[in-house]
């Protein structure tokens, strides 16, 4: 549909490793493949579909850059939907690139984030959930969170939605049936207390899944922690501890939180991405008061708050005030006094909000990542949590039509045909998420549960 | 060719479809043809003896509010009125009226008759002729005679290649004994226009004398004075009650055991009927647990011994009919005047059509009413009077006249039909209408009285009369609005007392003292009377719009949210969907078919789903873009 709408990326990370593949998906794919690959055998001419051939890929003066496997995949036959080619290089970031600016050259164009299951998406190959679930598992940074977007793609959330909208519409479809059909035999099968308790048993389910969402959201984007204490009481080794226990899944991520380093760590099923702060005093320090001022932002926009004091000194002035002004704020925060090995350790027992440890030394450290554990997640994460805005959003309205219509039924006074319009909002809500049609789900409820007609 | 004579419209049928549409062309001004199998028939109401109901009151007051004819004539007739609904909340309170159905043909017979401008002629119409450009020229009859048109409209209803099913007894015939259409069928065939068969059915009339009424719940009118019309004038003929009685099990036995003669289920039936309006039999069948149906006997009038068993439609054979309706409660020596049947008809997909009832194939060829897949005399006419607006708006030059969804159930109609055609046949309810409280049958006149006078289908002193009564309801809700109630004047507190509301702690507006559930409009108007005169209707209108005004307003936000996708048009250069790549080929091919006008159409296109819309939109933004970059570069 677009005039240049064959699209190009590496879709393996730029590292040194076995394999990695670039992807060409577009009406030019196989076009641009012949004018930089020769394959070995004489068979590729017949470009079968799903075949793989082995061969070397060449720069725009001939020179060989790499042997190469390179599978065609002919749409709508493949992910995109579009004719698609994938060349598997050997994983060196320099032949990789090389690749691309051969390729880009020879007519597409560099796919932006998300587009290969944006085509896939325009090409009817995914529906919303589904291709919003790629998404998710494209960025998915750890286990829960790659599951949980699996799930999305196999329609559990799809299905939990359309129990809701089914429960849903059968009470409005006995409403509706009473409103068109008032000469016909419609047994009361809703009475008012009756469909009293369905909305409620619709509600806790739509609550449950808007609780989900911090949760989802939480298990896809992590959670934003902020470590503050006064220098010196071990914040840095703290945080090299947390990072030293799973060295393999840490990530710098220079700049993403202005000036701040911030360390992404994985416990259990969370994902805790931690910014260090500048130790906080009492000073005239222009340089240091600018730092403290930063320690005060963070903490404001922060979901978690490590608030470290050094066991041996206990509360210092500082500290005192840190911690009336962590009370103040409606914010979680855990209380953690470093330094134990250097105290008589039995007489210190940790509680729900302050731990003892020693960072040094590695002690405490799974139970403070338990209290955090404790803390986000309350019960067992459900596999049909939603991390979606749109959903999310989407569930907000219909929670709120519900309210509305019980608010409404209560009242005695609000007829039928208005209670109804709630109920519908509600309903329209939900489909949203899934996409249905209102008038032929509510017919087709209506006729084949009452009796009806002339 | 040689044409007894030329004409702007032909309307061929004279149902209730026909009737509106050639009432409209004539009122406006064009040399119009009513053509009509027969003149004795012209406004037959070959099933239920009955106008209005939910959601189909809705549209006999539009009708009436564009200046149609059904509200008045139903008005005219009507033998029992009975307002339903009045519990369920305003949007849908509806009017039904037991109709003197040969009165009502009468009347319309009497209207047509008078109307300058109009021929009324008896035939069948054979061929719809085009000249070497393929534009219409006019229509040939059986007989061979021809007749000249601009435009012409097909009001069919269940006439075209229709037969009569009763068991295993198959006629060609139209309904009642009335000859059939059996030409015109394949003359749209070979304008490429295809049809398919719908069904529906009747039930038997019986003989009054022979029913034991005192075996049966009484069904009374109680809206005597209740008019669709605007004109209120409520007809004088005398009321009558109908009858409640149930089926039996001996019934339900009798059903099971001649099933296997139903045409239903021997395959007699091909056509696809309403899923509303089953059969005794279907609903027997479908819903074995219900032992007992209950079914209404509703007079033919009130001088006529014939009556209508509604709830008892069924195509079995005449003895098991007979048996059947002997079995019920009160009828064991029923005498059966005519028995019930179903009758299969060709109708078009109505997909071909656009929103003017004009087919997109066949410039000035319009379709309305049953031909277009849809049922009841009420949804008929809301079409023929659309059709034949449309069709003289054209001729005129003048714009077309298109009803939104919320504008009207009227509206809602036509563009279902037409967005989405229908695979059984349609009839309106009140849930297809989004914004139902905005579009109640007391305000259709504030909705469309002024597009009717536009059209020059009202009257200047109906018009005037209108806006008279809509400034009456305006001035008297703002007066409420802003009227301050004295909670220590003693009828206040007296009236407090009476309804059980709480006491006034203060002063307050009358408008919020009306809005308590418990206290309503009148009482409150008779101790603060208004300047102006309210009539009763006025004072409904009041009261509901300070009652629901909450409501009300929530429609209101939601309607200007859904104009926003009706006001994205789709360009008219987009005439051939399949250059959009990203389209699904259902998407492709519905959208081909449907060529909806705008974003919000095309949404509603069943198939099409989200990401086709988005992918429409994209491709319309790219285009829109290119044309910039054409421009600037």
């Amino acid at each position: 549909m677009f005039k240049n709408y064959t699209i190009a990326n590496i879709i393996t990370p730029l590292i040194e490793c076995g394999i990695g593949i670039i992807r060409i998906s577009g009406n030019e794919a196989f076009v641009i493949i012949d004018k930089m690959f020769k394959a070995y055998s004489s068979s590729y001419i017949k470009k079968e579909s799903h075949k793989v051939y082995l061969g070397t890929i060449h720069n725009e003066n001939g020179d060989k850059l790499d042997e190469v496997l390179v599978l065609l995949l002919k749409g709508p036959n493949s992910f995109t939907g579009e004719d698609t080619v994938e060349i598997h290089c050997h994983g060196n970031p320099f032949i990789l690139q090389e690749a691309m600016k051969v390729i880009l050259k020879n007519g597409a164009r560099k796919s932006e984030a998300g587009e290969f299951t944006r085509q896939a998406f325009l090409n009817g190959k995914l529906d919303l959930t589904q291709s919003e679930a790629i998404l998710d598992t494209i960025t998915a940074n750890n286990q829960k969170a790659l599951t949980l977007s699996l799930n999305q793609l196999e329609g559990s959330l799809k299905n939990k939605i359309g129990a809701l909208k089914e429960d849903l519409i059968s009470i409005i479809a006995y409403l509706e049936a009473t409103i068109d059909f008032p000469d016909d035999e419609i047994e009361e099968s809703y009475t008012k207390d009756v469909i009293n308790s369905r909305i409620n048993t619709l509600l806790d389910e739509i609550n449950k899944l808007l609780a989900s969402y911090n949760t989802g959201k939480i298990i896809k984007e992590g959670i934003m922690t902020v470590m503050i204490g006064r220098p010196n009481v071990g914040k840095s080794s703290l945080l090299n501890s947390l990072l030293n226990e799973d060295r393999a899944i840490i990530t710098h991520l220079p700049g993403t939180t202005r000036d701040a380093i911030e360390e992404q760590i994985n416990i259990g099923d969370l994902v805790l991405n931690i910014v260090d702060t500048a130790g906080f005093r009492e000073t005239e320090d222009i340089i240091e008061k600018i730092g403290i001022k930063k320690t005060y932002e963070y903490i404001n926009i922060a979901q978690l708050i490590i608030f470290l004091i050094d066991a041996t000194q206990g509360l210092t002035r500082e500290d005192q005030l840190m911690l009336e002004h962590l009370r103040k704020l409606d914010k979680k925060y855990i209380i953690v006094m470093n330094k134990m090995d250097l105290l008589d350790k039995e007489e210190f027992k940790s509680s729900s909000d302050t731990i003892f440890i020693s960072a040094k030394n590695r002690i405490g450290l799974d139970e403070l990542k338990n209290v955090i554990k404790e803390l986000f997640i309350k019960d067992e994460i459900e596999d049909y949590c939603i991390s979606n805005l749109r959903y999310y959003e989407s569930l907000v309205k219909a929670k709120s039509a519900l309210d509305m219509f019980q608010e409404s039924l209560e009242s005695q006074i609000v007829p039928a045909d208005l209670l109804a319009i709630d109920l519908k909002d509600a309903y329209i809500a939900l489909a949203a998420i899934t996409g249905d049609d209102f008038t032929e789900d509510l017919l087709d409820n209506i006729f084949s549960k009452f009796c009806i007609g002339k | 060719m040689n044409f007894i004579d030329n004409y702007q419209i032909i309307v061929v049928g004279g149902g209730h479809s026909g009737t509106e549409a050639a009432y409209a062309s004539a009122k406006l001004g064009m040399s119009t043809l009513l053509l009509t199998i027969s003149l004795d028939s012209i406004g037959l109401m070959p099933c239920n003896p009955s106008i209005g109901g939910p959601a189909k009151s809705h549209l006999v007051f539009e009708i009436d509010a564009l200046g149609g004819l059904m509200g008045k004539i139903a008005d005219r007739t009507s033998i029992q009125k009975k307002i339903l609904n009045r519990s369920k909340g305003p949007a849908v309170y509806a009017l039904r009226a037991q109709i003197n159905r040969f009165l009502y043909s009468r009347e319309i017979i009497k209207e047509l008759e008078n109307l300058p401008n109009l021929d009324i002629v008896q035939g069948e119409a054979k061929d719809i002729l085009t000249n070497e450009k393929g534009e219409i020229i006019g229509i040939s009859l059986a007989t061979g005679l021809n007749y000249g048109a601009k435009s012409i409209i097909l009001a069919t209803g269940t006439y075209l290649s229709s037969k009569v099913i009763i068991g295993d007894f198959v006629k060609d015939s139209g309904p009642n004994e009335l000859s059939n259409s059996k030409y015109l069928a394949s003359s749209l065939h070979n304008l490429g226009i295809m049809t398919h068969p719908f069904k529906t059915g009747t039930p038997p009339r019986i003989h009054m004398d022979s029913l034991n009424i005192e075996d049966m719940e009484v069904q009374p009118g109680d809206s005597k004075g209740y008019t669709f019309g605007f004109e209120e004038i409520p007809g004088s003929l005398p009321q009558v009650d109908c009858y409640l009685t149930h089926t039996s099990d001996k019934t339900k036995k009798i059903i099971e055991d001649n099933i296997d003669k139903s045409p239903l289920y021997s395959g007699i039936i091909t056509g696809v009927g309403p899923r509303y309006c089953p059969s005794i039999e279907d609903k027997v069948i479908r819903f074995p647990e219900k032992i007992s149906h209950h079914l209404f006997i509703e007079p033919e009038g009130h001088d006529v011994k014939e009556v209508y068993l509604q709830g008892f439609s069924t195509s079995l054979p005449g003895d098991v009919q007979i048996q059947m309706v002997q079995s019920i409660k009160g009828l064991e020596a029923a005498k059966i005047m005519k028995l019930g049947y179903a009758i299969e008809y060709e109708v078009i997909n109505a997909t071909e059509l656009k929103l003017t009832l004009e087919s997109k194939k066949i410039p000035n060829l319009y379709f309305a009413g049953q031909i277009n897949g849809t049922s009841g005399y009420e949804e008929a006419a809301a079409q023929g009077l659309i059709a034949g607006i449309n069709a003289v708006q054209k001729l005129k030059g003048k714009d077309p006249v298109i009803l939104g969804r919320s504008d009207g159930y009227i509206g809602v109609l036509i563009d279902d039909l037409v967005t989405k055609g229908t695979k059984e046949p349609y009839r309106m309810f009140t849930s297809r209408a989004e914004y139902r409280l905005l579009l109640r049958q007391s305000n259709a006149d504030r909705r469309l009285t002024k597009l009717g006078y536009n059209i020059g289908l009202i009257s200047n002193d109906r018009y005037s009369t209108f806006q008279k009564k809509i400034e009456n309801i305006d001035i008297e809700v703002e007066r409420l609005r802003n009227l301050t109630v004295d909670s220590t004047n003693e009828a206040v507190k007296d009236l407090i007392g009476r309804s059980n509301s709480s006491t006034l702690e203060q002063n307050l507006k009358a408008a919020a003292l009306i809005k308590r559930p418990e206290m309503n409009y009148l009482d409150i108007a008779r101790i603060y009377p208004p300047e102006q005169n309210i009539s009763e209707r006025e004072s409904e209108e009041v009261e509901l719009l300070i009652k629901y005004e909450g409501y009300i307003k929530k429609q209101i936000d939601q309607v200007e949210n859904f104009s926003k996708g009706e006001k994205k048009m789709i360009p008219d250069w987009l005439e051939d969907y399949t250059v959009i790549k990203g389209l699904t080929r259902e998407a492709t091919e519905k959208l081909n078919e449907v060529k909806p006008l705008s974003i919000g159409q095309a949404s509603r296109i069943s198939g099409i789903t989200p990401a086709d819309i988005q992918v429409l939109l994209i491709y319309m933004e790219q285009i829109k873009r290119q044309e910039t970059d054409n421009v600037q570069g």
